[in-house]
């Protein structure tokens, strides 16, 4: 049945959306995009971990890999079987291949139900009827975990966390599955005992061959124990390779963020690198183009227009409040009368119309941190432009005059995964070297 | 606790490697076997099946046959209100003692628990003793009988006006104040009511009357709405909608009218009562167990048993079921005493069945004498009365200590 | 705010502390009365925090760490909790007695807290505006429209941006990042001498953490305020605080500057602790499990999972508290650190290689009861 030249799991443009409906009729409103089309091969034996922030979609990314969630769209092929052509016999069947770990100890055992109950479910479910060989397993897989075998009538609740842990790897383990997908399977744990699950984990890897997928919001953990990593934001790949190669060359300025976020154990190297300004945007609204070109440090400026990296994120910070119409100018009036003193210190009212144009301008600047002067005259004029038609109240022109000189390829165009190292990719403009000249050409035609 | 850590034989050297392990499971042949069922299973499908063929061919031999009654070898004829009693007996047998039984520990600690609560394990008693008196009572006392002449007869302590009384005395009279006055006797200890019935009898049978009633229509009723909760909890979606708006229409319309209404129409029983209660009074049960499902469903552990390949029947009855058993006793408890209360109260109003021997009938004989004959109405309420307290104390109890959440680590 | 003002300008001497700290905790014990035995989560903590300083309490769960910072403002539930004994100062003044009243003027006034959970922490059925307000109001007779001011500049200075249209939003309307932001204003409403901050960032992601971080240290250093910082995670403790204190099983096994603890620790907990980080030692974890908290072993609560332990560790009480080496302020509660014993056998030890030869086998379930 399995074909040996096939990848264990093969998963090609993988998509969850959930509808938002409202109303008594449930009509669909929009979708949030928790996974919005990803691709990856999992090889025999190897340890994949796919990493990302809370949101990014990276635990719905291996339910629906599994089918634990039904995907909206995509393909997955394990061992080469159309995974989602499955019958329901099928899937059962499937479910003895592929057994996950779930995040939280606590919760992810049934409170009611003995461990020994627990770890031999999946035997059960699977058809074993033979009770003493169901305890045999039981007993011998609690004791491999380091539980041991009379631990099997006690209840979850007598566990710490860690054990608890121990004991979800060996339900995991008892119908002998080829992949393992372990869901943050630590991060509810002391380092202490992180240590000790992962190194369980790794052993049993090697003992049974099993492939890995490990899912986890913690880099530390990644690098550890996998082989290849993913990092995912906001429902998509965006840089993938070896562990070793992502962690000391990273090519996306996302991945480049992440790891200059980790607070590192030594209180000689202080401060963090705090490149990353705000939240992650909303899935059911994901910027266009590059997703993460909200946040990104290293937006790639439209040719032609020569700014510091600094000035240019706080120009694109600004266009996009314009574009929100979120720009309030009385809570700026507000501020800016009360910090400017004596100036304006006996109106009653402060309105801006009361206030000098230039000075308005001015604190509008300062409130996104845009410089009083662009060094670019092109970007000056622009933001000065804008600035007077907000002062004006005319929002549609400020964005007009916004949008046309500062739309950059990030938010125009949807970067693709690229080749960026032997079996390193990412996606991101800076990588393809092209952009320009294409930019370029599109606007001579 | 030392024995459990070294049982197995972990030496140093070479240890036997274990012949029963996971990796050696042969799964395709597991596949090719068919359904085994446990014996235990085995022995209550068969005892269901006898029951069902019973029914069967009791309902045949009345309804088809038109021969009446059927007569079964020692049992003799069954009434209707009989095979359900005898059925929701079976239940409690298997789904409540059984599985005490098989788990010692589990129980033992069960009882630990619920032994902290003292007017729980009294109630226990005082229920357990009336269960077992309103089972066995009737099957060997004779049935209560109207007696000319021995009406009104006080309790063994009490005594009353001889001219309230029947003719006769079984205690004798004494004279005070030179007022006879006729003594109780231990021939009726606890009295007769104005027809002459012994109040200790009739109260004996009230027992199982009211344990039917509470037990039977209380277990249908829970069934159904545990079914009806977790399916629509589960499924959610059009099928909770479906469901849910059905039992908003049900809850309309009180059972307690929907009685009267049957009661005028066919004629009212207590095979009836049972029904109409049982299967129409579960709406506020189905949306408590509901509500309670609907947050056990988010929990990672029913993920985990999709995950296993567990089927939506499998996870709904061995991890949803379990897991709402807090509400389904909150809610057979307040089920219980409400049904016994509702059938009291209907034979109090002369509505229910006056041939059978209700509490509720007792009470509403001795009303209109509770200034002479005041134990008539109050020996049968103080039993009503301590019966639905009981219930309650119990489940409370109960609540709390089937939880295995609470308290710890065992020994 | 009512304390005496000559004090804080005495402060910066870190060595000998004859003058007054912000606060002051000797030998604190904390304690939650069971059916059975009480439980010991905080046993015998003494701690120190300046005006303008921070101090790390870091451990693992059960370590007894955000009982004791609860203790400090007995904000812990009682009934069960008590504290049997035990000296809390702050300001100098002892606390440990102060009626319920108060204590209540203590909270949020000289000592606010900061929790890990932004979403609890916030009543979702009112506006932020709203609830600041509160805070404000609990403490300080202040007009709305004062109140609102303050408000608006309290959001400004955690980094809310456009605050003044954000205070009529609800909690839901802000993602956790921002909630904690807003929390950490409203603790901040009333000007406290002390913040303990009990794992502020753990619920957040690292680059919402990264920003946190460099908030709260942003806001120390303008207000000269005492942190207390709860964490367990060590790379946060090496990146805020001046100070550290190794918590296990409710005592601390070490204390001292961040520097000195991470450039040498010396209990075998903190050795075995970093070398649970990713790329510091190896892969292996501390094996066993905490002490049961109702009956602790005698000795040394952490000689049941020590690698250096040995009989001395096993009798008595916890080990005092032994200077290490010559850093004037860096001690640890450990025997081989007593005058008189070569500490050499727990500092030159070297963590133990990744993947290290323990089977399976020795991986023991610690004392369950």
């Amino acid at each position: 049945m399995s074909r040996s030249d096939e990848p264990l799991l093969r998963v090609d443009g993988l998509k969850k959306h959930y509808p938002i409906t409202e109303g008594i009729l449930n009509t669909e409103v929009g979708r949030a995009r928790a996974v919005d089309g990803i691709s990856l091969e999992l090889e025999r034996g190897e340890t994949f971990g796919i990493v990302g922030e809370s949101g990014c979609g990276k635990s719905t990314a291996a339910a629906s890999m599994v089918r634990l969630e039904e995907p909206t769209d995509g393909e997955i092929r394990f061992e080469g079987e159309n995974v989602l052509e499955y019958d329901a016999a099928e899937l059962r069947r499937f479910r003895r291949e592929v057994q996950l770990i779930f995040q939280d100890p606590d919760s992810s055992f049934d409170p009611r139900m003995s461990v020994g109950d627990a770890v031999a479910e999946p035997l059960v479910v699977q058809g074993m009827s033979d009770r003493e060989r169901r305890r045999e397993i039981v007993a011998d897989l609690l004791e491999r975990v380091g539980l041991s075998a009379a631990d099997m009538k006690r209840y979850p609740h007598e566990f710490s966390g860690g054990q608890k842990q121990r004991i979800g790897l060996a339900r995991a383990l008892t119908v002998n599955p080829k992949l393992l997908v372990a869901d943050e399977p630590v991060s509810a744990l002391d380092v202490s005992v992180q240590a000790e699950i992962l190194r369980l984990i790794d052993e049993f890897q090697r003992e049974l061959g099993l492939t890995v997928l490990i899912i986890s919001h913690d880099l530390g953990v990644v690098r550890q124990v996998c082989d290849r990593v993913a990092v995912m934001y906001l429902g998509e790949f965006v840089e993938v390779g070896p562990t070793e190669e992502l962690f000391s060359n990273p090519q996306h300025p996302y991945t480049r963020a992440l790891l200059s976020a980790i607070p590192t154990p030594d209180p000689t190297d202080r401060g963090l690198g705090v490149e990353l300004t705000g939240d992650v945007p909303d899935p059911s609204d994901p910027p266009s183009g590059c997703k993460f070109h909200t946040r990104c440090p290293e937006v790639i400026p439209p040719s032609g227009i020569d700014l510091s990296q600094e000035t240019w994120r706080s120009v694109l910070t600004f266009r996009k409040q314009v574009e929100r119409e979120s720009i309030d100018v009385e809570s700026i009036v507000e501020m800016g009368v009360l910090e400017s003193g004596d100036k304006y210190g006996n109106l009653e009212e402060p309105s801006p119309d009361a206030i000098d144009d230039a000075d308005l301008k001015r604190w509008i600047r300062s409130e996104y941190d845009v410089p009083d002067r662009l060094d670019d005259p092109r970007a000056e004029a622009t933001v000065d432009d804008a600035l007077d038609a907000i002062v004006d109240g005319d929002h549609d022109r400020a964005k007009a005059h916004l949008a046309e000189e500062f739309t950059t390829v990030c938010e125009r165009e949807k970067p693709e995964l690229e080749a960026c190292g032997t079996e390193q990719e990412a996606a991101c403009h800076l990588l393809d070297d092209v952009h320009v000249e294409l930019d370029e050409l599109r606007l001579t035609e | 606790m030392g024995e459990d850590t070294d049982t197995r034989t972990k030496a140093d050297g070479g240890t036997a490697p274990r012949d029963v392990t996971f990796e050696q499971v042969d799964w395709d042949e597991i596949d090719a076997d068919g359904v085994a069922r446990s014996r235990k299973r085995v022995a209550w499908l068969a005892v269901v099946s006898l029951w069902t063929i019973g029914v069967a061919y009791d309902l045949y031999s009345r309804f088809v046959a038109e021969t009446g009654q059927a007569a079964f070898p020692v049992l003799g004829s069954v009434s209707p209100v009989d095979w359900l009693w005898s059925f929701t007996l079976l239940v409690l047998l298997y789904y409540g003692v059984v599985p005490l039984y098989e788990n010692p520990r589990m129980t033992r600690y069960y009882w630990k628990e619920f032994k902290k609560n003292k007017a729980a394990v009294v109630s226990a008693l005082y229920l357990i003793v009336v269960f077992a008196i309103g089972v066995i009572g009737p099957r060997v006392l004779p049935e209560p009988e109207p007696t000319p002449g021995l009406e009104n007869q006080p309790p063994v302590w009490g005594s009353i006006e001889a001219y309230s009384a029947g003719t006769s005395c079984a205690g004798g009279t004494t004279t005070v104040d030179g007022v006879t006055m006729c003594q109780g006797s231990w021939q009726h200890p606890f009295g007769t009511t104005s027809s002459g019935e012994d109040i200790l009898l009739s109260s004996i049978y009230g027992m199982e009357v009211s344990m039917q009633v509470g037990l039977i229509a209380t277990l249908m009723s829970i069934s159904v709405a545990a079914a009806v909760g977790l399916t629509a909890a589960y499924y959610g979606g059009l099928v909770d909608e479906v469901l849910m708006r059905y039992v908003d229409i049900q809850m309309t319309f009180p059972t307690f009218f929907l009685f009267l209404l049957l009661a005028y129409t066919i004629g009212s029983s207590l095979f009836v009562l049972i029904l109409i209660f049982g299967l129409f009074g579960w709406g506020s049960s189905a949306r408590i167990m509901r509500s309670e499902a609907l947050q056990r469903r988010e929990e990672p552990y029913m993920k985990a048993a999709k995950n296993a390949g567990a089927s939506s029947l499998w996870t709904i009855r061995r991890h949803l079921l379990p897991n709402i058993s807090n509400s389904l006793i909150t809610a057979a408890t307040l089920t219980i005493p409400s049904i016994i209360l509702a059938e009291a109260a209907i034979a109090f109003l002369g509505l229910g069945d006056p041939t059978v021997p209700s509490w509720g009938r007792l009470i509403s004989d001795g009303r209109d004498q509770l200034r002479t004959a005041w134990w008539i109405s109050t020996i049968p309420g103080g039993f009503l009365f301590f019966t639905i307290l009981a219930f309650n104390f119990l489940g409370d109890a109960l609540r709390d200590a089937l939880d295995p959440r609470h308290g710890g680590s065992g020994e | 705010m009512s304390t005496r003002d000559d004090t804080t300008d005495v402060r910066d001497v870190p060595t000998e502390r004859d003058d007054q700290p912000l606060l002051k905790i000797s030998n604190l014990h904390t304690y939650f009365r069971t059916d059975s035995e009480d439980v010991r989560a905080v046993d015998g903590v003494s701690l120190t925090v300046d005006p303008g300083e921070t101090v790390a309490i870091v451990g693992e769960s059960g370590s007894g760490k955000t009982v004791a910072s609860e203790a400090i403002t007995r904000l812990f539930k009682s009934p069960p909790g008590y504290i049997p004994e035990g000296s809390i100062e702050i300001n100098g003044r002892e606390i440990t007695d102060l009626s319920d009243e108060e204590l209540r003027r203590v909270r949020g006034g000289e000592v606010s807290h900061v929790f890990q959970n932004p979403q609890g922490a916030l009543n979702p059925v009112y506006t932020i505006g709203w609830q600041i307000r509160e805070a404000l109001q609990l403490h300080a007779d202040v007009s709305k429209s004062e109140a609102r001011e303050r408000a608006v500049e309290l959001l400004t200075q955690v980094g809310i941006p456009e605050a003044s249209s954000r205070l009529d939003d609800y909690p839901h309307e802000f993602s956790g990042g921002m909630k904690q932001r807003v929390l950490i204003a409203i603790a901040l409403a009333c000007e406290p001498d002390l913040l303990i901050a009990d794992e502020p960032t753990t619920a957040l992601d690292v680059t919402i953490q990264a920003q946190i971080l460099e908030l709260l240290a942003e806001l120390q250093e303008q207000r000269d305020m005492g942190m207390l910082f709860i964490t367990h995670d060590l790379g946060v403790v090496a990146e805020i605080a001046d100070r550290v204190a190794v918590m296990y099983a409710g005592k601390i096994m070490e204390k001292g500057s961040v520097e000195d603890v991470f450039e040498t620790p010396a209990h075998p907990y903190t050795r075995a602790l970093l070398d649970c980080l990713p790329g510091r030692g190896g892969i292996g974890g501390i094996p066993g499990e905490l002490p049961d908290p109702r009956s602790p072993p005698p000795g040394c609560r952490f000689a049941d999972r020590c690698r250096h332990a040995i009989d001395a560790c096993r009798t008595g009480d916890q080990p005092g508290m032994h200077r290490v080496g010559d850093a004037p302020d860096h001690t640890t509660s450990c025997v081989h650190f007593e005058p008189g014993r070569d500490s050499s056998t727990v500092l030159d030890a070297g963590s133990e290689p990744a993947g290290s030869p323990s089977p399976p086998d020795d991986l023991e379930r610690g004392g369950r009861r």
